[in-house]
């Protein structure tokens, strides 16, 4: 009997139309934005490969100068781009994707989409997300509507209920009935996405990627199942089709336009980000208390002259001045480090509240959950910034090193210069690494989302069981 | 009879109950994006005011010291070809002043539309002697502009804020204020239809269209009241509506919004027209927003990526990189030993001790390289005996490497250029045919917070960048001294913006599309209901 009604169900949704027409609008959306957005990705890719690659060729190549000058010359470092990040790039445009690593300081990340092209509309840019989290659920809603609210204005559902079809079974075949031209849908727009993945990323790439993407599928897929177990309850609680709708429209809206758009907004008023220029009074005060480097150099020399044992500076081992500036570059790293976690810290608490959201719009928890399962929301930028910065403080305090070791004309008596005569070559530039970065496993994005893990279960719960209760109270007359 | 059937409609429409919440959830959503908005503005001209003020007291202060270091006798009899360590030497000059920091103007009418302003750093430090794109990278900081002048401040904001929609009057205009009106006005007819009323109603002397008229202006009234209300008292208490400007825009805006919301009563009203009841008329309307304001457009902006894309801003740092090195390899060895590991080798008790350090170090043999020779040949004004303290070489090697940098650039950024306006353009053209993309696009550019403002800005930067390096570039070269008359013409960045009569003439320009399209959904509806079957 379920089979037979779903048929049923099925067989009145192709015949209508304004649904063929939406569909295949929808479908033709669907298929041609990852095309084009695994277009894009790629092109950065290639970029962002030759970028490194470039750049690697241009540190070792810098000829030779002095290690704390080709500290400040510096390199840069490139975001690697996760490969769920083309359908949904989540905060990179707003982030950037390259940093420039130097001594004594963390720049920000530069290259931000989001500067060098102006919006088209306040919706944002329409990526392959977006869609899947605006328009879709506006399609299933359309779809569930009239399952029971057309049945009851028509008064076909007494007669369907005389027959002694359980409501139970009625609402089951219901959902498979509207589940099915969906599924068709999203089966074609997965197919495209899986297929462009693998055109671009080649099979390798598709194969490391198949657990993020299986499981971003798999949450839009229940997604649409939660809300269609919600459509179905107002359409057989409602009493006329356009009530239903009515309804559902106003959910969709609260859903997915505006509770992201409030959600941040108050998280950011609750927990609210310092200013910029409070951000770097803040940090110039701490770095202002640190001691200067003639200090330094002074403390630095007693100290290594005490612990050596020599008579005279200028019979040290090393040279001082490489030691002041390790030192320094150890305390202007740690005073950096605290500052961007604080900053990272609030981001992260402004998230969680932007989170609990989720427990009013389920829309919240797939965008965030989403976006983590993508690799490009906030937690996997801080995890790349912060390999960046230890990448940086490895290869400074290498020169540093080296400095100290080598700096002998420095550690001449009666030198006062913090830069010698000392020029170091690609001998120095290649015993620094180039940089790697490994993408952290799912299980550790989805250790980050658990609180919107929660909430999705809890949403499926609540829909189904409302469900429940609403064809319970269905009569026959 | 009308104004009967006007009060009638009222009546109606507050005994529904589904409108009306639609309505009050409306209202406050209005009363929110306008006290937001005002908050944001009231935001953005504190943080301009600051930095405005910043740089201009810190110019003011320069002026007064280069003045009162004229005033000295010793300084005047004494003088020498070049400045002294201190408020005249040009160096120190750029050192101690903030006036290459150049602030974004906050638009005025930032209360009524948000555009891109949380993304769009706010301060840029225009580089005069430094080279503009490395090492940060970010120094083409511009929507599609050819301009590298800097670095930008950059903002700390949390990048998911930034990344959302800001729930502005825009916003609730163009993307909300449909959904309403769908609400409002899905059953227009069928609902009177359906009832069995219409038959009754236009037994009466009254014809279908004075009735749907005032079924229209009921509905128009109570939807667009809770915009254009909170949209003046935002504008009052942001601007206090002071000056024609304000109010010629404010009108426009207000225009343009009843002429969008006319767009989709319009929609509505013809597709009453259809007798499949009052559901499949809301359906059908969805449809029609989601085609025309998300997929439409999204397709539009995916097709203008595919046509027109934009360079990203990583092919141009590594350029940037690797030009950079090429500059440095063709300069002279010796000369970037004098200039760069002279410089640092000086004692570094302290900035001044550094730099009188460097001083001492006389002027050598005449200088030339292949990246200097080029440099001089375009620069005769700085040549001159090509003999250079340490110092001042220094900065010519800075300024010769950057113009390189410049030089080597311009082609990756004169097509970010080309393709940003070609983009744009295309986009344009696209919104002629989608009214709500040709809306929001109008009220960013009407309320300054559009494409076109954030681009005059930066070319605006870029002149000035210009006007900057020609009044240092020479100085700082030569160690010239900055005397008080000199001093009152160091450039500063005065932003000067669109007349108000361009940006309302573009405005009216859309508005005059919109009533075209107007008059085409007219011709429409009436032989829709031409064609209407009253009953049956």
């Amino acid at each position: 009997m379920v089979w037979t009604v779903a048929r049923k169900e099925t067989r009145e949704i192709l015949r209508d139309g304004r649904f063929r027409w939406t569909a295949a609008g929808l479908l033709a959306v669907l298929c041609v934005a990852p095309v084009a957005a695994w277009q894009q990705w790629t092109a950065d890719m290639v970029l962002r490969t030759r970028a490194a690659a470039i750049q690697r060729e241009e540190w070792l190549d810098k000829g030779r100068m002095h290690p704390h000058m080709a500290a400040h010359d510096g390199t840069f470092v490139f975001k690697p781009m996760q490969p769920l990040a083309a359908l949904d790039p989540g905060v990179d445009a707003e982030i950037g994707g390259f940093v420039f690593l130097e001594a004594h300081r963390q720049n920000h990340f530069a290259g931000r989409a989001a500067h060098s092209v102006a919006a088209d509309s306040a919706l944002g840019t329409p990526t392959v997300a977006r869609l899947l989290q605006l328009v879709v659920p506006l399609l299933v809603l359309l779809l569930v509507f009239p399952a029971f609210s057309r049945e009851r204005e028509r008064q076909t559902l007494g007669l369907t209920l005389s027959t002694g079809i359980r409501a139970g079974d009625l609402a089951a075949g219901k959902f498979l009935g509207s589940a099915m031209p969906l599924v068709s849908i999203v089966a074609v727009a997965a197919g495209v996405i899986v297929a462009a993945t693998a055109a671009s990323t080649g099979m390798q790439a598709l194969i490391s990627a198949t657990p993020r993407l299986a499981v971003w599928l798999t949450l839009y897929l229940i997604y649409y199942g939660v809300l269609m177990l919600l459509g179905l309850a107002v359409s057989a609680v409602a009493r006329s089709g356009r009530e239903a709708l009515a309804w559902l429209v106003a959910l969709w809206f609260a859903n997915c336009v505006m509770a992201p758009t409030v959600a941040i907004d108050l998280a950011a008023r609750l927990r609210p980000v310092p200013t910029v220029a409070e951000f770097e009074a803040s940090l110039e005060q701490d770095l202002a208390g640190m001691l200067p480097f003639e200090a330094r150099v002074a403390d630095a020399t007693s100290r290594l002259v005490r612990e050596h044992g020599v008579a005279s500076p200028g019979e040290l081992p090393v040279d001082p001045r490489g030691v002041a500036l390790a030192e320094g570059e150890s305390e202007s790293t740690e005073i950096w480090r605290r500052h961007m976690a604080a900053l990272f810290d609030t981001y992260s608490a402004q998230e969680r509240l932007y989170e609990l959201w989720g427990a009013i719009a389920p829309g919240v928890a797939v965008e965030r959950l989403s976006m983590a399962l993508a690799g490009s929301d906030i937690a996997h930028h801080r995890r790349f910034a912060e390999a960046a910065d230890a990448y940086r403080e490895e290869f400074v305090q290498r020169l540093n090193q080296a400095i100290a070791v080598n700096d002998e004309i420095a550690r001449q008596p009666g030198n006062t210069t913090l830069y010698s005569r000392y020029l170091a070559g690609r001998e120095l530039w290649e015993q620094v690494p180039p940089f790697t970065y490994e993408a952290p496993p799912l299980s550790w994005a989805l250790g980050r989302t658990f609180p919107s893990l929660l909430i999705g279960i809890l949403w499926g719960v609540v829909a189904l069981a409302g469900l429940i209760v609403s064809v319970r109270r269905l009569r026959a007359c | 009879m009308f104004w009967r059937m006007v009060r009638h409609e009222w009546r109606l429409l507050r005994a529904d109950r589904t409108p009306m919440v639609a309505l009050a959830i409306f209202v406050v959503l209005g009363g929110y994006a306008a006290v937001d908005g005002v908050e944001r503005a009231r935001a953005e001209q504190g943080l301009a005011s600051i930095a405005t003020r910043e740089a201009r007291q810190s110019l003011q202060r320069v002026r007064e010291r280069i003045a009162a270091e004229d005033a000295r006798p010793s300084v005047l009899s004494g003088a020498s070809s070049r400045a002294a360590y201190g408020p005249r030497d040009p160096e120190y000059v750029l050192a101690s002043t903030r006036a290459s920091n150049v602030v974004r103007p906050p638009s005025p009418y930032t209360a009524l539309s948000a555009g891109r302003g949380q993304s769009i750093p706010t301060v840029y430090s225009v580089m005069t002697l430094e080279v503009a794109i490395t090492p940060y990278g970010d120094a083409h900081a511009s929507p599609g502009s050819a301009a590298i002048f800097g670095r930008a401040v950059e903002t700390v904001a949390n990048p998911l804020t930034r990344r959302g929609t800001a729930l502005d009057l825009v916003f609730l205009l163009v993307y909300v204020c449909p959904l309403v009106i769908i609400a409002l006005g899905h059953d227009l007819v069928a609902a009177e239809r359906e009832q069995g009323t219409l038959a009754l109603v236009l037994a009466q002397p009254v014809p279908l269209w004075r009735m749907l008229a005032a079924k229209v202006l009921v509905r128009g009234t109570v939807v667009l009241a809770p915009l254009i209300v909170p949209a003046v008292g935002a504008m009052y208490a942001s601007t206090g509506l002071a000056g024609p400007d304000v109010v010629q825009r404010l009108l426009v805006w207000s225009a343009l919004a009843v002429a969008y919301a006319a767009c989709w009563f319009l929609l509505a009203v013809s597709v009453n027209t259809a007798t499949r009841g009052s559901s499949a008329n809301a359906i059908a309307l969805v449809v029609a927003w989601i085609g025309t304001v998300v997929v439409l457009p999204a397709l539009a902006s995916i097709v203008a990526d595919a046509r027109y894309p934009v360079p990203s801003g990583i092919e141009l740092a590594n350029q940037a990189r690797v030009v950079r090195n090429d500059a440095r390899a063709s300069a002279n060895e010796e000369e970037l030993r004098r200039a760069f590991l002279e410089r640092h080798t000086a004692d570094f008790r302290d900035q001044a001790t550094m730099v009188e350090a460097m001083r001492s170090i006389v002027e050598d043999a005449p200088v030339g390289s292949p990246l200097l020779d080029g440099f001089f040949e375009r620069h005769p004004e700085i040549a001159g005996n090509r003999r250079f303290t340490n110092t001042e070489l220094f900065y010519v090697l800075l300024a010769a490497q950057e113009e390189h940098v410049e030089r080597e650039t311009q082609a990756l950024r004169d097509r970010t250029a080309t393709m940003s306006a070609a983009r744009h353009e295309w986009m344009d053209r696209a919104a002629v045919v989608l009214p709500p993309l040709l809306v929001e696009r109008s009220l960013r550019d009407v309320t300054e917070t559009g494409y076109r403002h954030y681009r005059r800005f930066f070319d605006q930067v870029a002149r000035y960048q210009t006007a900057q390096r020609a009044f240092f570039w020479p100085r700082v070269a030569r160690t010239a001294p900055v005397d008080s008359l000199q001093a009152d013409s160091i450039p500063v960045f005065a932003h000067e913006p669109e007349p108000t009569s361009a940006v309302v003439g573009r405005g009216l320009a859309c508005l005059g599309l919109l009533l075209c399209i107007l008059a085409i959904m007219v011709a429409a509806a009436a032989a829709g209901y031409g064609r209407f079957r009253v009953v049956g």
